[in-house]
Order: C-alpha cells, then structure tokens, then sequence
C-alpha cells in the first residue's frame, strides 16, 4: 500500500475501529487492500465495532492525526440490509405489477388497463384522470 | 443513506406530487422512478464482485464506485431505457432519472468529516461540493421524514 504517497497531505480516512487504545482502524484502500491506520487526536470518544471516519493529517507509520472524526454504525447494519431488501422486493413487486414483456421484441411494456385487474384502487385511479 | 427503502419513498413522494400536475404519471411510471431511485446503489454490486478483482482482469483501473455517480448512472440508465419499447423510452427515460438524481442529491447532503461530498458529478469534474451534512448514513430521521410524507401524498392522490 502507497501509504508514504500521502505522507503529510489532508486524507479521509474510514474503517472499523479494531482498538480504542490507541485508536486502530482497518481501512480498505481504493485498490482494494486492508490497512491498519492508528488515529491520534481524536477528541470524540469510541467504541469497538462502530465504524470511524477521520478528516486528518498522514503521518509516518500509518497515523493519522485527526482534524474531525465521527462514528457510525456499520453501514452494512442488519436493519439496513433487511430494510433495503423488502423495499426491493416492494419495487420489483410494482413493476411486475404494472409492466409486462412484450414477447413480439422482449421489450417491457405498462399493462394496459384492459388487461390490467385494478388492486387497491390504482385502477380506478387511472381512469379516473384519463377521462 | 444506506437503505434503499428511504430512496425509494423520496422518488415515490416526487413521482405522487408531480402526477396531480401530469395526468399521464400513472402508477405503472411511479414505480420507473422508484426504480431509477436504486440505480446509483449499482455500485454495491462490488459486495459480490470486488472492484479489485476485475480490475485484476482489465488493463485499466476500474472501480464500481462510478456508477455512484452522474456519469456512471447516465450509462445505467441508458440501458434501463434500450429494455424498454421503443414508445415508452423518453418517459421512462425522464422518470429512472428523477429516481437517480434524487438518489445522488441525497447522498451529496451527508455528513462527512471532511465537509466535502462526494465526486458526484464525476466525469464532468472530480469537484468534491461542500456538503451541510444535514444526516448520517446511519441516522433514523431520514426514513421516518420520508415514510411520513410518502404517506401524506398517498393519502392526497388517492380516490
């Protein structure tokens, strides 16, 4: 990893915090690999497992010393891939729902409301501003 | 912000007030926006696929982080768009990019330590706006914001 690349220059920097004592994150970099960074002067408190993101100075020997920094939940949290995936499913529902294959070119195309069995009131709706 | 739910439901909330102006928004092109809502967050597909590892396979840098962007989410859309009949392409069209702008302009609001967003849009430029860093990724209030006005319009366009 070209860390020595950023040597002094302003970096943002984001992992989740392995250590409190000293403050140690595991950051992927852009190419993929994962780098233990020590964090210095920090002024908000930490906890394991929470992810840290740090606007800092690089300093020699993977330190960054920290101008601001905050800590999240970890963005892959289970209510948020269990939330994202039932709004999935919500979408891929209404577009079943409201779109079909046209088998002529394999295009998709709207059902049209005569084919279309109106639910929850859609339908009606439907013609209602089209008249 | 890192559920798709709250992403959709701002492209829904959009697509519902924009239809008492245009009668020809139908539900059937609410549902286009809310799909253009997820198109950004094209670039998770990285959880599967690493960007590393293809870029192992290609002779050039490559990272799916630019379908997280103005760039990369036009091309996405652009074949959302060719799936489609030929009739329907300028609307659906419109709508995946309704659903996509607001993604990006959402995510371009969060707060980050630097104070700067992202390259959001990448390729025209690598500018980096400043962001008021109105939420975290990880906060709740975005989602009951949005849930509460996907309500209300629902609520008002219904019979």
């Amino acid at each position: 990893v070209e860390y020595h690349r950023y040597l002094g220059e302003r970096v943002s920097v984001g992992g989740q915090i392995v250590d409190t004592a000293p403050i140690t994150i595991v950051a992927e970099t852009t190419t993929g690999h994962h780098v233990r960074l020590t964090i210095t002067d920090l002024s908000t408190p930490v906890t394991r497992h929470r992810e840290l993101l740090v606007y800092g100075i690089a300093k020699p020997g993977h330190t960054v010393r920290a101008i601001r920094g905050f800590t999240v939940a970890p963005s892959a949290s289970v209510y948020a891939v269990t939330v994202s995936f039932f709004a999935g499913i919500w979408v891929l529902a209404r577009i079943v729902r409201h779109w079909r294959i046209d088998p002529t070119d394999w295009t998709l195309v709207p059902r049209s409301e005569s084919t279309f069995e109106p639910r929850l009131g859609e339908g009606r709706d439907t013609d209602r501003r089209r008249e | 912000m890192p559920d798709l739910l709250t992403h959709a439901l701002i492209a829904y909330v959009i697509v519902q007030i924009a239809s008492w102006r245009y009668d020809w928004l139908t539900p059937a092109y609410a549902t286009v926006a809310m799909a253009g809502a997820f198109v950004p967050d094209l670039t998770k597909i990285t959880l599967l696929l690493p960007s590393e590892v293809v870029e192992s396979l290609l002779p050039v840098p490559f990272d799916w982080g630019a379908l997280h962007t103005a760039g990369g989410t036009a091309i996405s859309i652009l074949v959302g768009v060719a799936l489609v009949a030929p009739g329907e392409r300028r609307r659906v069209g419109l709508l995946l990019s309704v659903g996509a702008v607001s993604h990006l302009l959402a995510d371009a609001l969060l707060r980050n330590p630097s104070g700067r967003s992202y390259a959001v849009l990448w390729p025209l430029t690598r500018y980096h706006p400043p962001t008021p860093g109105l939420y975290l990724s990880t906060d709740p209030e975005p989602t009951v914001v949005a849930v509460i006005a996907a309500l209300v319009v629902w609520y008002v366009t219904r019979d």
